[in-house]
């Protein structure tokens, strides 16, 4: 099956915002809900990995980024697990994230 | 430039040596030339030795020179690039000094700085400048923890959080305020460390 592919920069916003919806726009949270987590869970039953690239936006809160892959385990019960085995990451642009985001999955 | 013994010094050892062979040279033609005949047979080999002494002298000092210009440019590089770092820091500042500001400016100041940040260390990887790793080590936990003052939001709804953000504007507590301002300090005095590292390792 061939890999799913999610660019935040193209398929949700080159700005992202804060955590939750009620403090603004291009939450993490929206992007949970309306953009990664389908993807996830599409991966999941197709047994495909999904690329997330990071690159190309003004860049990312801690909170963003807690609350959308942080909150896959802790909001839609995936397993951290099961997000190490499928997901994979493109970040040229700040390397470093990936493993903010992997410490994020972990400590959900 | 790396540390311990420079190039520098073992080449000027090597250009004295030489040129003392020149001098050695030169004054066994003139002591000898007193008694100089036309008619009298020239030594070739000092004649050689002594063209190979000017040749290796000339090659040496011209070495000596490329390399001195080389690292002084290692380092102009170097520091301007630190010296982006220390702007981007400002900006970070400037954009938290209200206490209030929009959630975007933030997040792009901080992620600007830390970006310049790892081109810095990624620049000194590059030209082997290894004497501050302790530094840059702790110089990029600041920088996390920066990114976490500053951006952080907690989870849930929390009455007095430290940051809070309603229509993309983020607000800080004194508290966290204060916190800030301590972070950026130390950062500051971290990339002055670097920067006299830095400056100690090229001279």
């Amino acid at each position: 099956m061939p890999d799913l592919r999610l660019s935040v920069a193209e398929e949700f916003s080159r700005t992202p915002g804060p955590r939750y919806a009620a403090e603004g726009d291009f939450s993490g949270e929206v992007f949970r809900q309306e953009v990664l987590r389908p993807k996830v869970k599409e991966a999941i039953h197709t047994k495909a990995h999904l690329l997330i690239d990071l690159d190309g936006t003004a860049g990312y809160g801690t909170s963003f980024l807690e609350e959308a892959f942080g909150g896959l385990v802790r909001m839609d019960g995936i397993s951290a697990e099961t997000l190490r085995a499928i997901l994979r990451f493109k970040s040229d642009e700040e390397e470093y994230l990936v493993e903010d985001i992997l410490s994020y999955i972990a400590e959900a | 430039m790396t540390q311990g013994r420079s190039p520098l010094n073992a080449g000027t050892l090597i250009a004295w040596v030489t040129a003392g062979a020149i001098g050695f040279y030169l004054a066994r033609i003139i002591a000898d030339s007193s008694r100089f005949q036309l008619d009298d047979k020239v030594d070739p080999v000092a004649i050689a030795a002594l063209l190979l002494s000017v040749i290796l002298s000339v090659i040496f000092f011209r070495t000596l020179e490329r390399q001195k210009y080389s690292d002084q440019l290692r380092k102009d590089a170097l520091l301007e690039r630190l010296r982006q770092v220390t702007r981007s820091l400002r900006a970070v500042e400037d954009v938290c000094r209200p206490g209030k500001a929009p959630w975007i400016s933030v997040v792009s100041a901080v992620t600007t700085c830390r970006r310049d940040f790892e081109t810095f260390v990624r620049f000194a990887r590059e030209l082997s400048f290894e004497a501050a790793e302790p530094v840059k080590l702790e110089l990029r936990k600041q920088m996390m923890q920066l990114r976490n003052l500053l951006t952080n939001t907690p989870r849930g709804q929390t009455a007095h959080a430290a940051l809070s953000v309603v229509a993309n504007v983020v607000t800080y507590s004194e508290e966290r305020r204060a916190e800030i301002d301590y972070n950026i300090r130390e950062a500051d005095r971290l990339l002055g460390t670097i920067e006299i590292l830095l400056i100690r390792d090229i001279t």
